[in-house]
C-alpha cells in the first residue's frame, strides 16, 4: 500500500517537475500553423521562438484567410487536420470553431493580456491591424481625410481595395463601413470607379507603383514600405481606422498541445511584441513599443464582427453584384 | 519464352493503372451531382477556357508552324534550333513570373504596368512563349522527316516556290501540325500555372484554376464536390483530343540535295529567328534576373531578395523536396518506363495497361490532384513528401514509358534473349543487358521528366501541406504575399537548378 502511494507521489512530483520544465523550454517536437499573416513575418517570430525552445519545429500552411479557413474545413471534414494553431483575420470563423468546441482554451495565466484582446478564453489578439486609406503622394495632390471623402470626384478611377471574398481583412472593411455607412456607399465607390483587387499586397504593390492613388487596405505593409522609401501616406480617416480581428488559436486536434499553448504565450512576450513592433505592426500589450509613425492613440472603429458574422453571404453577394466579382 | 522474362513489369504497369483509374473515377464520382451547377453557373468559365485554349492554341501553331517553315526553307543550322526551343525549357508558371517582372505593376523597368499582364492578353503571352517552341520543334520534326525531295518535285514540275508549299509541303506536314495541336491544346487547357499567376489576381478563371477556386472556398458547404464538378468539364474539353490519334508523318530525311536558298529568305529566317529569341526570351528572362538582384527604392544589385526567399523555412523545404522528388521521379519513372515498356511487348493487358498510363499525364493535372484527394486525402499519405511523389510518378510515367518503349529494338531483344539461353538469371539480364543498351534512351527520359518534376505546380497547388511543400509552390506563394522580387529570385534559382539539363546533349524527340 504504501509503495503505491510512493509512487503516486513520484509520478505526481515527477508530473509538476514536466509542467516547470514547459516554462524552460524542454519541449519538443513540430507544430503546424495555418495562417494568413505574411510569410516572412512568421517567420521571424517563428525563429525567435526556436531560440527558446531549439527542440521544436514550426511548420506554416499560408494563404488568404478564406483559402486558409477552406483548407481547414475540409481536413477537419476528413478527420485528419494537420493544424495546431490557426491564425487567421476572421473572428467569425473562430467563433464557429469554439461553438463546435473544436479549440482549446488558452492559457494566457499571468501574462495580463488586456481583456479586450481575449475572446471568450479561447481564442486573442497578438497584435493590433487597422485598415486604413493609403495614399500615394505622387498620384493625389491632396488626400482624402475620411471613408466619405472617397466619394468625391477627385478620386475618380483612382480607388481600389482588396477582394473581401479572398482577404479576411477586406471583409471586415467591407462589413463595418457596410453596416456604418451603408450598402450606398460602396455603390457610390462603384459608381466612382473602385477596382478590386485580389489581396492586399497586390493592392500595395499597385498603389506604390501608382496605379491607384487612393486603397482601402491593411496599414502595417504600407508603414513598412513608406520607411523604405516609397511614396505613401498612411490616412486614419476621421470615422476611424478600422480595427481588424486576426486572432490566434489553438486547435483541440492538435498532436502537440503544450508546445501550441507555448507558441501563443510566447507571442505575448516582451521579445515578440518588440518584434511586432519592428515589423511595423501595432503589439497589443500596452508596455511594448509602438511601431514609427503611429499616432499615440488611432481613432478606432471596431470591426462589425456580429454584423459580418450574420450577413456574410449577403456581403459576398452584394460585394459581387456591384464589382463583377466571381 | 522470352516475353516472360519482364512480366512483372506488366503487374507493375496495371497496378498504376489502375490506381491512376480509381483517382480518375472518384472524381467524377463524386462530381456526378456538381455538374448541372456548374453548368448553370459557370458556362462563362467554360466558354472563357475555350476562348482562351483557342487561341493560345492557334498563336502557338502559327508562330511555331511559321518559324519552323521559315528556318527549314532557309536551311538554318541547328543553332537556329536551339535559340528558338529555350523558352520552352522555362515552366509556364515562371515564364509568367517573369513577364510580371519584365511589364506588370512593380516591373523591373518603370515600377509601374508597362502593359495590363494580368489580362487574357497576359496569359496568351506567357503561354504562347511557352508552346509556340513545342510546335516549332513538332513541325520542324514533320519538315525534316520528309527532306527536300517533295519541294525539288514541286518546282520540277513547274510549281513557283509558293504553290509549292501550299500544294506539296503543307498537305505532307499535316500530321505533325495535328500532333502539335493535340499536345499543345492539352497542355493548355490543363495548365494551371499561367491562369494561377495571371489570372487569380484579375479574377480570370480557366476551367483549372476554377476547379482549384472551388476547392478552396470557405463559403461552399461541399468544396470537394463543387471542384469535381469543374473536373467533369475538364474530362469533356479534353476528350475530342484524346482521341484523335495523329498518324506519324513518313517520309525520306535522306533526301536532302542541297538546293540552294537565296540570301533574302536566310536572312528573313534570322531577323525573325532574333525577334523571337529577344521577345519569347531575352525580355521575360532577363526581367527575372535583373528583377531578383534589384533593391527596393534605390537603384544598385543586392542579394536581400534570395536572402528573403530562402530564410523562409517553407521555401527552404520546399526547394529541397522539389529537387529530391524530381531526381527520384525521373530516374523511378525512366527505369519503370523501361521495364514496362518491355514487357508490354505483345502482352495485350499490358500494352492496355500502358495506353491507360498516358492518361494521367494527358489529361489535366488537376483531375489527377484532386482524385489522390478523394482517394487518399484520409490516409497517412497525406501532408507527406510521398503523397507528392506517388502523384509524380503516375503523372510522369508515360514520358518514361516512352522512351523505354524507343530503346525496345529487336537487336536488344535478341541480345537478352541470348543472355537468357546462357542461363543469366532474369534480373541479371535487365541488369546487365537490358540497362546498359537502353541508357541513351534512359538518360533522356530523366532530362524530360526531371525539368517538369522540378518546376511542378499544378499537382502541388492542390496537394502540398505544411510538410510537404514544392519550390513552384513557394514561387506562387510569394507572388501571392506581393513578394514579386522574392518570387524572382526563387524562380532564377530553379531555373539555375534546372539548367543541367540544358548542357547536356540530346537528340530531338
Amino acid at each position: 500500500m504504501w509503495m503505491k502511494r510512493l509512487f503516486l507521489t513520484a509520478a505526481l512530483s515527477g508530473l509538476s517537475l514536466s509542467s516547470a520544465q514547459t516554462a524552460s523550454a524542454d519541449l519538443s517536437g513540430t507544430l503546424t500553423l495555418y495562417t494568413s499573416e505574411v510569410q516572412a513575418d512568421v517567420q521571424a517570430q517563428v525563429d525567435a521562438f526556436k531560440k527558446l525552445y531549439p527542440r521544436a519545429e514550426v511548420q506554416l500552411f499560408r494563404s488568404g484567410t478564406g483559402e486558409v479557413t477552406a483548407k481547414l474545413n475540409a481536413e477537419l471534414e476528413a478527420g485528419n487536420s494537420q493544424a495546431d494553431l490557426l491564425w487567421v483575420a476572421d473572428q467569425t470563423y473562430f467563433d464557429t470553431l469554439s461553438k463546435r468546441t473544436l479549440l482549446e482554451k488558452l492559457d494566457l495565466s499571468g501574462l495580463n493580456v488586456p481583456g479586450n484582446a481575449v475572446y471568450g478564453g479561447t481564442y486573442a489578439e497578438v497584435r493590433k491591424l487597422y485598415n486604413v486609406i493609403g495614399v500615394n503622394t505622387n498620384v493625389l495632390k491632396t488626400a482624402p481625410k475620411s471613408f466619405a471623402d472617397l466619394k468625391q470626384p477627385a478620386y475618380q478611377n483612382k480607388l481600389a481595395m482588396p477582394n473581401p471574398l479572398f482577404s479576411g481583412g477586406a471583409l471586415s472593411t467591407a462589413g463595418t463601413l457596410a453596416q456604418r455607412l451603408g450598402w450606398d456607399y460602396f455603390d457610390a465607390l462603384a459608381k466612382n470607379g473602385m477596382k478590386i483587387e485580389q489581396s492586399n499586397p497586390i493592392t500595395t504593390t499597385k498603389l506604390i507603383g501608382g496605379e491607384y492613388g487612393a486603397a482601402l487596405l491593411v496599414d502595417y505593409a504600407l508603414r513598412r514600405e513608406a520607411a523604405k522609401g516609397a511614396p505613401i501616406q498612411i490616412v486614419y480617416p476621421t470615422e476611424g481606422a478600422i480595427l481588424v480581428p486576426t486572432p490566434i488559436g489553438v486547435l483541440k486536434s492538435s498532436k502537440n498541445k503544450a508546445l501550441a499553448q507555448a507558441f501563443v504565450r510566447f507571442l505575448y512576450s516582451p521579445a515578440a511584441q518588440t518584434n511586432f513592433s519592428r515589423l511595423s505592426y501595432v503589439p497589443v500589450m500596452p508596455s511594448a513599443p509602438r511601431p514609427a509613425g503611429v499616432p499615440a492613440s488611432v481613432p478606432t472603429l471596431p470591426s462589425a464582427a456580429a454584423y459580418i458574422a450574420a450577413n456574410k453571404a449577403e456581403i459576398g453577394q452584394r460585394f459581387s453584384a456591384l464589382f463583377d466579382l466571381k | 519464352m522470352k516475353r516472360s522474362t519482364f512480366k512483372s513489369g506488366t503487374w507493375a504497369a496495371v497496378i498504376l493503372a489502375a490506381t491512376g483509374l480509381f483517382a480518375l473515377f472518384s472524381v467524377l464520382a463524386r462530381g456526378l451531382p456538381a455538374v448541372p451547377g456548374v453548368l448553370r453557373g459557370d458556362w462563362d468559365v467554360v466558354l472563357a477556357t475555350l476562348g482562351l485554349v483557342g487561341v493560345g492554341l492557334t498563336l502557338s501553331l502559327l508562330i511555331g508552324g511559321g518559324l519552323a517553315l521559315l528556318t527549314w526553307l532557309a536551311r538554318l543550322p541547328t543553332a537556329a534550333d536551339l535559340l528558338i526551343s529555350v523558352s520552352y525549357l522555362i515552366p509556364p508558371f515562371i515564364g509568367a513570373t517573369a513577364w510580371l517582372a519584365a511589364l506588370g505593376p512593380g516591373n523591373v523597368f518603370t515600377g509601374r504596368a508597362i502593359l495590363p499582364v494580368y489580362t487574357p492578353f497576359g496569359i496568351e503571352l506567357a503561354w504562347v512563349t511557352h508552346y509556340a517552341p513545342l510546335a516549332y520543334l513538332l513541325v520542324r520534326a514533320a519538315l525534316s522527316a520528309q527532306g527536300e525531295g517533295p519541294l525539288l518535285a514541286a518546282r520540277v514540275h513547274g510549281l513557283n516556290s509558293v504553290q509549292g508549299l501550299r500544294r506539296v509541303v503543307l498537305p505532307l506536314i499535316w500530321p505533325g501540325v495535328g500532333a502539335a495541336a493535340v499536345l499543345i491544346g492539352l497542355s493548355l487547357l490543363g495548365n494551371f500555372g499561367v491562369p494561377a499567376v495571371l489570372g487569380f489576381p484579375a479574377k480570370i478563371y480557366t476551367l483549372s484554376t476554377l476547379a482549384y477556386a472551388r476547392l478552396l472556398n470557405p463559403t461552399l458547404a461541399d468544396p470537394l464536390s463543387a471542384a469535381s464538378g469543374v473536373a467533369w468539364l475538364l474530362v469533356v474539353a479534353a476528350l475530342p483530343a484524346l482521341l484523335i490519334r495523329p498518324r506519324t508523318p513518313a517520309g525520306d530525311p535522306a533526301s536532302d540535295f542541297g538546293l540552294p536558298t537565296p540570301r533574302r529568305l536566310r536572312r528573313l529566317a534570322w531577323a525573325a529567328v532574333s525577334l523571337w529569341t529577344l521577345i519569347a526570351l531575352v525580355l521575360p528572362l532577363s526581367a527575372t534576373l535583373l528583377l531578383a538582384f534589384k533593391p527596393s527604392y534605390r537603384p544598385g544589385f543586392t542579394l536581400d531578395n534570395f536572402a528573403g526567399a530562402l530564410v523562409l523555412d517553407s521555401v527552404r523545404r520546399g526547394l529541397w523536396h522539389s529537387v529530391w522528388l524530381a531526381l527520384a521521379a525521373a530516374a523511378i519513372c525512366a527505369l519503370l518506363g523501361l521495364w514496362i515498356a518491355r514487357a508490354g511487348q505483345g502482352s495485350r493487358l499490358a500494352s492496355a495497361a500502358q495506353r491507360l498510363l498516358t492518361l494521367p499525364y494527358l489529361l489535366p493535372g488537376t483531375l489527377l490532384a484532386l482524385g489522390l484527394i478523394l482517394a487518399f486525402g484520409r490516409t497517412a499519405l497525406y501532408a507527406t513528401p510521398l503523397f507528392l511523389m506517388l502523384a509524380y510518378l503516375l503523372r510522369f510515367l508515360a514520358p518514361g514509358v516512352e522512351g523505354g518503349r524507343s530503346a525496345a529494338t529487336p537487336g536488344a531483344a535478341n541480345l537478352e534473349f541470348a543472355a537468357r539461353l546462357h542461363r543469366v538469371r532474369r534480373w541479371a539480364t535487365f541488369w546487365r543487358v537490358t540497362l546498359p543498351l537502353a541508357r541513351p534512351h534512359l538518360v533522356a527520359s530523366f532530362l524530360v521528366i526531371y525539368p517538369l518534376a522540378l518546376s511542378e505546380v499544378t499537382l502541388s497547388a492542390l496537394l502540398y501541406a505544411p510538410g510537404a511543400e514544392t519550390a513552384g509552390v513557394g514561387v506562387l506563394n510569394l507572388l501571392s504575399e506581393g513578394n514579386l522580387r522574392g518570387a524572382a529570385a526563387l524562380a532564377t534559382v530553379l531555373l539555375l537548378l534546372s539548367l543541367p539539363t540544358l548542357l547536356v546533349p540530346r537528340g530531338r524527340a
